[in-house]
Formats: structure tokens, C-alpha cells, sequence
């Protein structure tokens, strides 16, 4: 099935607290998946007629006692209801855990969910929007440990400035271009346009240049 | 408004680039490497990558990571996001430190890649093809 995922359209529907059952039908409309398929309640030939946006439509009007009875089946545990390549090393976990109340395991679910959701996202290279599906989680959520990593891992690039500063390197830049063919496979360290040191592997490497003592920091690079 | 913090002389041709096509190689500097090495900018790419001896060498490779896999012209890749700063450095003005996520797979054999999420995506920069040259800085 494939299926275009609209940023708007699709987060508009997604709760940012309690309405439980709105947020799994949902995050099974961002899969690309209708509710039935999700919850294995529709034929194969519906599905596939569907688009995202009537998959999406669908799945916010189905009935939420349909949706809680069919949560704990094919939902759950079935990374390949979601075409999920990442591994997932808390989900076993989870699915061994016995929930000491439905309100726990309801909750051990929905972070399942949207951490599966997400990391489907990350392997269709959708990030932002996986960084929307951990975000709209109610925050009491947020602190279990397999959505702390991902969400630390999805976070937006923090940049400073910095007084580190490098020469121009033409001279170098020429050195590649003129000798890479007679250093295929090497490290090489470069300065001023001549060749400090060539090594096998980075480690041989750094370790020529550590000993050199040169004026400045040599450019590195693998002629591969 | 401010586009630039610093710029920095680009390589625009690699010798050893086997489709022989131009690309833009800025200098970084991996954590705490303590030296430059080069980085094909490329916005295409997802994550931006690290050679794995390069993530060696700033201990990259034994912290537990967010597993994770690639669709690359190589085929898909398994490996991990790790968390770990960047330094884009300049040649004039100021060099930016990035907090950035990137990928790192032991049987990743290509070279390191500045790509969109996790680095770029913070980063406004610009580039002046007639000189070579890469103007980068902070994006807010």
C-alpha cells in the first residue's frame, strides 16, 4: 500500500492527552494502514482500494469499544503489521510484562504503539513527523526509557558557535587530487599541500601524527 | 538577519570518487578527534554517517545506540544513531559545534556524510561554487 503521509492532516487528529482511542486510530492512520487491517477486523481488497486520507477518515470515526477489544491482537508485538525494520529491544520486554492493571497495560500499550509508529517513520525517513508521534504522547510518558531514547536520538540539532578554527586547506585539496591514486585504501595526514604521514588505519595513524608535533593540526582523510 | 558564522574552503572533486562526479567535501572535526577530515555535504542523506574507525576513535562505537537501519546506493545498512558533537570548521570567522545524531555501522564502507536530520537541519548554509567556498552558521 502506499500511502502519502500529510503532516497536517495528520497531527491535527492526534491528541495531546487523554482521548486515547483517537490517538491509536491515529497513529494507525500515519502508518498507511486502515483501522481494519490494523486490528485485522477487513478483507485484504478493501484495504488496498483505500487511500491515507479515507484510511485516516475511517479510522477516526470506528468505534473505540471495537478498537479496545482488538488492541492486545495483531496491534501489539507484530512488527510486521508496520513493516518495522529497526529492532525494537524493549519490545519483547513489554510483551512479557503482566500488567498489574488494564490502566497500565492500556499505557505499557499506547507507548508501545507510538514507539513502533515512530520508528517506522525513521526507516521511511519521515523524522519529523516521528518526532510528532513521540511528542504528542501525554507526558507522563514520556520518561520510559525506550521513548527517553528516541526521543533523545530524534532531537533537533543544538549548535553553538565556536573558536576553533582551521587554515585553508587548497593546498591539500590539491594533494588528493593530484597523488589519491597512488594511496587507495590509505589514511593519509596532510598540511601546507604535503604529506605528513600515510598510514593503513586511522589508529596507525593519529599515532604517527601525536609523535610529529607539527604546526598544525594535519587534514585526514582515507583515499578509499 | 545573520546567515553566517564562518566559511571554510570546500574540496569540489574527490580523485578517488568512482562516479567521477563533483561533490561538495566540507572539514569537520568528529568530537574529539583533534583533527579535520572531510565530509561529503549531503542533504539527501537522512542521517548524517561517520566512518566506523573514525567513531572508533572518539569512542563512539561502544555507547549504546538507537538501532537502526539504512537504505543507501550500497544497500541497506544496519547500524546505530548515536548522539555526538560535530564541529563544521572554518577557515574565517567562527566554527559551529553541532549536537547532532548520526549513523554509525561497522560495515559502512563509504565515506562520512553531513546529511539533513540530526545536523544539517540547524545549520543554515550557503555555497559559493566560484571559490570554493562553504558558508555555514547556527540557524536560530
Amino acid at each position: 500500500m502506499t500511502t502519502q503521509l500529510n503532516n497536517s492532516d495528520v497531527f491535527h487528529q492526534l491528541p495531546g492527552g487523554g482521548e486515547y482511542t483517537r490517538h491509536i486510530a491515529g497513529l494507525a492512520a500515519m502508518m498507511g494502514h486502515g483501522i481494519d487491517q490494523s486490528l485485522g477486523l477487513g478483507s485484504p481488497q478493501h484495504r488496498q482500494a483505500e487511500n491515507g486520507e479515507r484510511t485516516k477518515n475511517a479510522a477516526l470515526t470506528h468505534s473505540p469499544i471495537d478498537l479496545t477489544l482488538d488492541l492486545a491482537g495483531p496491534f501489539i508485538g507484530d512488527c510486521g503489521t508496520f513493516l518495522c525494520k529497526a529492532s525494537s529491544p524493549a519490545g519483547k520486554h513489554r510483551a512479557d510484562q503482566s500488567p498489574s492493571s488494564p490502566a497500565t497495560g492500556l499505557v505499557a500499550e499506547h507507548i508501545e504503539i507510538t514507539y513502533r509508529v515512530a520508528l517506522s517513520l525513521m526507516e521511511r525517513e519521515q523524522i519529523t513527523l516521528a518526532r510528532k508521534a513521540l511528542d504528542a504522547l501525554p507526558v507522563g510518558q514520556l520518561g520510559d526509557p525506550i521513548i527517553t531514547r528516541l526521543r533523545k536520538m530524534l532531537a533537533v540539532p543544538v549548535t553553538k558557535t565556536s573558536e576553533k578554527r582551521d587554515i585553508d586547506r587548497t593546498l591539500d585539496y590539491q594533494w588528493i587530487r593530484d597523488h589519491a591514486q597512488d594511496y587507495r585504501g590509505q589514511w593519509v595526514a596532510l598540511d601546507k599541500g604535503e604529506l605528513l604521514s600515510a598510514a593503513t588505519s586511522l589508529r596507525e595513524l593519529l599515532d604517527h601524527v601525536k609523535a610529529l608535533r607539527s604546526e598544525h593540526r594535519p587534514l585526514l582523510h582515507q583515499i578509499s | 538577519m545573520r546567515t553566517s558564522a564562518g566559511r571554510a574552503r570546500f574540496l569540489d572533486e574527490d580523485a578517488n570518487a568512482l562516479e567521477g562526479t563533483a561533490k561538495i567535501f566540507v572539514k569537520i572535526e568528529p568530537s574529539n578527534l583533534g583533527a579535520p577530515v572531510l565530509a561529503q555535504l549531503d542533504t539527501g542523506c537522512p542521517w548524517s554517517i561517520l566512518k566506523p574507525e573514525i567513531a572508533e576513535a572518539i569512542n563512539l562505537m561502544d555507547e549504546e545506540g538507537q538501532p537502526q537501519s539504512l537504505s543507501t546506493r550500497l544497500g541497506l545498512v544496519n547500524g546505530q544513531l548515536k548522539r555526538t558533537t560535530i564541529t563544521i570548521i572554518a577557515d574565517d570567522g567562527n566554527s559551529i559545534d553541532v549536537e547532532a545524531t548520526v549513523f554509525i555501522s561497522a560495515d559502512w564502507t563509504a565515506g562520512n556524510f553531513l546529511g539533513y536530520g540530526g545536523l544539517l537541519e540547524r545549520v543554515r548554509f550557503a555555497v559559493d561554487p566560484q571559490e570554493n567556498f562553504f558558508y555555514f552558521g547556527p540557524s536560530a
